[in-house]
């Protein structure tokens, strides 16, 4: 097992990535960020796109393991309140006692 | 958006204060209030800036995107910065963060929206579009851009972002881990991981 660097293979992936490295961006002028940046401040603006930004956190692993706990402690809520129910109905059916009412 | 951790590979652990940090003066003056001096820091790393998420971009449009957000979150942020970091790394750091949520944002719209992970049109031309008067000096490298970013958009978030910053930003796996909160050595085992993963999502045409 190799941790350490190692290159991509097949040799033709590597070699576009050799070629993809050379790559400039595109000409974004400072003047354009500038002044978006001001506005963003003067307007308290949240991300450019706030509903997949909001989204994106629940891949988070540490949301992933909060929203399996959460559903765990809901299965074990409902299969508590469950027998519960269960045990009542039983109890209701033996001494033929209408649930919640008097004989 | 969360404050960067603080880097390992700093000063701050020692609290001594970077030595000779070009922008130290600039950054105390922004905190201060002064306007001019973020707008001086902007202007000093706009360009590592978008070269750094351009590697992540997928066009044009999403690249103003990231750089303005990267830009705003480092205004928004400034009171928290230490002179025991260099403001450079403190910086690049939040770049790399608007990178991966970026990639998340990706992998979020293509789980539920099945949206493909190719170029919007409506966003602006694609950056293969001849016209573009901005278009890097080399078309082929380009174009190989283009196509490995589209391959690496296949990946899961974390990983897409790990190998464009080791692969095509040419990284070494210490930074990525100091960068991302990671020990070096899970940092490798991912590393491992995610080119197993590359490699078992291509098909022979990808690279016909």
């Amino acid at each position: 097992m190799n941790l350490d660097d190692d290159p991509l293979d097949p040799p033709a992936l590597r070699a576009r990535i050799e070629r993809a490295r050379a790559d400039q961006p595109p000409l974004i002028r400072t003047s354009d960020t500038l002044r978006a940046v001001r506005r963003g401040l003067a307007d308290g603006a949240a991300a450019p796109d706030w509903v997949a930004e909001f989204a994106g956190l629940f891949t988070r692993p540490a949301f992933g393991a909060l929203g399996l706990a959460a559903v765990l402690l809901l299965g074990a809520v409902a299969l508590t309140e469950w027998r519960d129910l269960e045990s009542t109905l039983d109890w209701a059916q033996l001494t033929d006692i209408p649930i919640g009412g008097r004989t | 958006m969360s404050e960067p951790p603080p880097d390992p590979s700093s000063n701050a652990a020692s609290g001594r204060p970077a030595a000779g940090d070009p922008d130290a003066a600039d950054v105390r003056a922004a905190q201060a209030g002064n306007a001019a001096a973020w707008e001086t820091l902007v202007e000093r790393h706009h360009g590592t800036t978008t070269a750094l998420l351009w590697r992540f971009a997928r066009e044009r449009a999403d690249l103003e995107d990231l750089v303005q957000e990267t830009f705003l979150r480092m205004v928004r942020h400034l009171p928290s910065w230490k002179p025991e970091q260099p403001f450079g790394h403190w910086l690049r750091r939040i770049a790399v963060n608007v990178g991966r949520d970026y990639c998340r944002r990706q992998a979020v719209r293509r789980r539920w929206f099945g949206r493909p992970a190719e170029p919007d049109p409506e966003r602006g031309a694609p950056t293969i579009e001849p016209e573009a008067p901005d278009r890097g000096p080399d078309p082929a490298a380009r174009a190989a851009a283009d196509e490995i970013k589209q391959l690496l958009s296949r990946l899961p978030p974390d990983d897409r972002a790990l190998l464009t910053l080791h692969y095509l930003e040419g990284w070494p796996l210490a930074d990525i881990a100091a960068d991302f909160g990671w020990t070096l050595t899970a940092t490798k085992l991912r590393a491992m991981r995610a080119r197993a993963r590359f490699r078992s999502t291509l098909s022979p045409q990808d690279l016909a």
